[in-house]
């Protein structure tokens, strides 16, 4: 039986319970919108932006979802799942190593494009932003050495 | 050996369930199951998925990854010029992490020297899965209209 989970935050991410078909339950037009988004990446804030819905009525339907058993929280969110400013000099280090002074504004515009910033940034989306930024790398060499310089930092924030 | 020495962060990825490593021939390298009863399960995909690759190369169209929704998770295949993995998760699973893992670890099991022994005693054995032992009557038939 899924956790019931009354207290929704935007940071949380939820997955549909296999067990439990939504189609048993009597759904209004949004809240399967709401189970359309469900992806067990995306969090409830992002879902809430995605549908243009209000704090209100996400917090009701991710509620009402989770009551009637449909829905499973995967993560909780929250500042125990951000990654660390300081992984940014790191990682921008290790950027500016191949790619020279226009690193920092690449990594920056990918962390824009990924709807996130240095400061806010959870650790689930590492592996995406390691891939999204190698792509910048136009030799693959580089691009696999990158990562190999790269993943024993982020190692220590994903199996933890 | 080589996902025990080279592969464990694969293992300990959430909702991981099996790996295969196949070498270049086709012929199966390493594998690791959370349950010994998925090992059957792995091999018969991992078959089916030979044979995907087989049409599709001889289509002329080289994929180097498939992913394919199965009940309720996924069966991820990458092609790299000297090894295939093949791998089953349950869901939510992140396959960026698990392309990041493969390709930070994949020149260090090629230049291994156990590795390189392996792929040595396998290289002049080639399995062909297009070979009727492994074709059913409908595959058969199928195969024969699309001219293979």
């Amino acid at each position: 039986m899924p956790e019931l989970v009354e207290k929704i935050d935007n940071n949380m991410i939820f997955m549909l319970n296999n067990e439990r078909s939504p189609e048993e339950a009597e759904l209004l037009h949004l809240e399967w919108a709401v189970i359309s988004q469900l992806d067990g990446q995306k969090t409830v804030g992002q879902i809430a932006d995605n549908l243009a819905l209000s704090q209100t009525e996400v917090e009701d339907i991710f509620r009402k979802l989770s009551m009637q058993n449909l829905i499973t929280l995967v993560t909780r969110g929250g500042e125990d799942s951000l990654v660390s400013p300081e992984f940014f000099k790191i990682l921008s280090h290790e950027m500016t190593l191949l790619l020279g002074p226009v690193a920092s504004i690449i990594l920056d515009d990918v962390l824009e494009m990924m709807h996130s910033n240095r400061e806010n940034f959870p650790i689930r989306n590492l592996p995406i932003l390691i891939e999204l930024l190698a792509i910048q790398i136009d030799d693959p060499v580089k691009q696999i050495e990158f990562q190999r310089n790269i993943y024993p930092r982020i190692r220590k924030y994903l199996f933890k | 050996m080589i996902i025990n020495e080279f592969l464990q962060d694969l293992t300990k990825i959430p909702n991981m369930q099996a790996i295969a490593v196949y070498g270049v021939n086709n012929n199966l390298l390493d594998s690791w199951t959370v349950y010994d009863s998925h090992l059957q399960k792995l091999n018969e995909i991992s078959l089916h998925y030979f044979q995907i690759f087989s049409i599709l190369h001889a289509k002329g169209k080289n994929f180097k990854e498939v992913l394919i929704s199965h009940d309720n998770g996924q069966i991820y295949a990458l092609i790299l010029p000297d090894l295939l993995f093949i791998i089953l998760t349950k869901l939510p699973t992140d396959i960026s992490l698990i392309r990041l893992i493969i390709n930070v670890s994949v020149s260090e099991i090629l230049s291994s020297r156990n590795v390189q022994k392996l792929l040595k005693k396998t290289r002049e054995k080639h399995l062909n899965f297009f070979d009727k032992k492994y074709l059913d009557e409908s595959e058969k038939e199928l195969l024969k209209k699309i001219g293979i």
